[in-house]
């Protein structure tokens, strides 16, 4: 196969793998799935078993390809030196010039739904998105799946495919179980995975001794959390909710400056209703920083254990 | 486009009164373009009226759907039928669409949910700006395509006036002198001579002054 030739230049970094499995960790996909193909490691031995022909191409391959969030981190703790994300760019370039037409995370739009508006194509950090025919098309080797475009859509149109746990439904559906199976459920920490996730997986040791007070979940970039996520959070019961995200000036995709303007307009909306608008906050923490994310956390918890539930009958 | 924008909520709660049953209509014509009035923009102010009315411990329940356009009245039948289950219809439409739609409800009260401030375009993200007053009078021709009525805050038809300063109206905000954007405009596409050209005082019935606007077309009767 002829146009294996652009993977081949890294057969040599593939065999540095050590099998080490120091990616896991730090990988939101595999964290979900639970599962060894969905991890960086599971991935390249994917591509190793493309290159000595014991893999045939396929849909199935070049989607866990493109089921990534360009975090970095799995090269970050490679012991090895393994380029990743540079292995998978090449990996998906040949698969989509191979054909095969997958969209893995990569954000799509429903047309019969979408209302033309373009405001995905302008919020789009990374040129990813453009109206070619009458259509709004992604570049699937230019979006990062930030996720930026999700809640801009008017229409719901934009979506991610598999969200991996940090969907809006899937966020739903994890903040109902935590405040339906934890009387002491206060709060919800939403955390990029960017900046805080690595910080709380060291902070919360395992899910024994986790908080019954606060779930913390992973959203991607913090800029892709939609309001509506945060409200229904307050509708469920939440005394409060926290957004950790990286600092502005970290956010490759803009999605901190977004959380916050997002986060400000709703406590504006809080504070209308005659809410508390403390009950909303938003916090920068910087990748690794667990002491700060756990300092944070508290602080958060302290200033809403004052406030006190969201009770019906007239009690902020 | 038409713009609009949501009403402060305060605002929408004290028209609301005690209303326990709320229909929310979104649109998807203008309003969704302009991010006011879509299924997401219904979506968020279900939750917020539901919080508020929490906040308050008084039961509300709502109602949403989002019709392909709400200023035309083929558009509005299904929903007027569900409408009926509910104390008021809140819509996220334009003025037109909540008149339309007020005019068909029958006995039920229809409220917006929005002010509609202007026909314009989208300038960048998250932003627009108004571009036309529909005067029924079209300038546009001898002023290189851009509007004295609606770019001149005076909207002078013989301009600029003493307030424009480097290229800046006088009622500030950044607000760019319509007069020099046309002189601008007349000089970039080699049509300054029309600049020497005195517009007439303009017969204004076309206008809002002549009292509410209809139009008719009989070849599409």
């Amino acid at each position: 196969m002829t146009q294996l030739a652009k993977l081949e230049k890294w057969k040599g970094t593939l065999n540095k793998c050590i099998r080490c499995g120091y990616c896991y960790e730090h990988c939101q996909i595999y964290k979900s799935s639970r599962w060894e193909i969905d991890s960086p490691r599971g991935k390249l031995i994917l591509l190793y078993g493309l290159l000595s022909g014991e893999v045939e191409p396929s849909d199935y391959v070049a989607n866990k390809l493109f089921e990534c969030f360009h975090c970095n981190r799995c090269q970050k703790a490679c012991s090895s030196g393994v380029p990743i994300q540079d292995v998978y760019a090449d990996a998906r370039e040949f698969f989509l010039e191979s054909g095969f037409d997958v969209v893995g995370t990569t954000s799509q739009t429903d047309h019969d739904l979408c209302a033309r508006c373009l405001n995905c194509v302008r919020m789009c950090p990374h040129e990813a998105r453009s109206f070619v025919d009458g259509k709004i098309v992604t570049d699937r080797l230019k979006c990062q799946s930030c996720g930026s475009c999700l809640d801009i859509c008017s229409e719901k149109a934009v979506a991610i495919g598999r969200g991996f746990g940090t969907n809006p439904d899937e966020l739903q559906r994890s903040i109902k179980l935590f405040f339906t199976q934890n009387s002491n459920a206060k709060a919800i920490v939403f955390s990029c995975s960017w900046s805080t996730f690595p910080g709380f997986q060291t902070a919360n040791f395992d899910e024994q001794e986790a908080d019954p007070e606060t779930l913390t979940l992973v959203t991607v970039c913090s800029g892709r959390l939609n309001s509506q996520t945060v409200l229904e959070t307050l509708l469920q019961g939440a005394w409060g909710v926290l957004i950790c995200c990286c600092p502005e000036s970290d956010c490759a995709h803009g999605g901190s400056g977004r959380a916050k303007a997002r986060m400000n307009a709703l406590q504006k909306t809080l504070e209308e209703i005659g809410i508390d608008p403390r009950r909303i906050q938003v916090s920068e923490v910087a990748q690794g920083n667990t002491k700060l994310f756990s300092e944070t956390t508290k602080k958060f918890m302290d200033e809403i254990s004052d406030l006190g539930a969201l009770s019906i009958g007239g009690k902020q | 486009m038409i713009l609009a924008e949501r009403k402060p909520i305060a605002d929408i709660l004290s028209h609301l009164g005690d209303a326990r049953r709320v229909l929310l209509v979104g649109c998807h014509g203008c309003v969704t373009v302009c991010s006011a009035g879509g299924q997401k923009e219904v979506d968020l102010l279900v939750d917020v009226l539901q919080l508020a009315r929490k906040a308050q411990g008084q039961a509300i329940e709502i109602g949403k759907m989002t019709l392909e356009r709400q200023c035309d009245v083929e558009f509005l039948s299904e929903m007027l039928e569900q409408a009926k289950q509910f104390d008021v219809i809140l819509s996220l439409a334009c003025g037109a669409g909540v008149q339309l739609v007020a005019e068909r409800a029958g006995s039920l009260r229809v409220l917006p949910a929005l002010n509609t401030t202007a026909i314009g375009v989208s300038e960048q993200k998250g932003q627009w700006g108004e571009r036309c007053q529909a005067c029924g009078d079209c300038k546009l021709p001898l002023t290189g395509g851009i509007c004295p009525v609606t770019r001149c805050s005076k909207s002078l038809l013989n301009g600029p006036c003493g307030g424009s300063s480097k290229g800046l109206c006088e009622i500030g905000n950044g607000t760019p002198c319509g007069w020099q954007l046309i002189i601008d405009r007349l000089e970039v596409t080699g049509c300054l001579d029309q600049y020497e050209t005195i517009l007439e005082p303009a017969d204004w019935s076309s206008a809002r002054d002549g009292g509410p606007r209809k139009l008719v077309r009989e070849d599409l009767k």
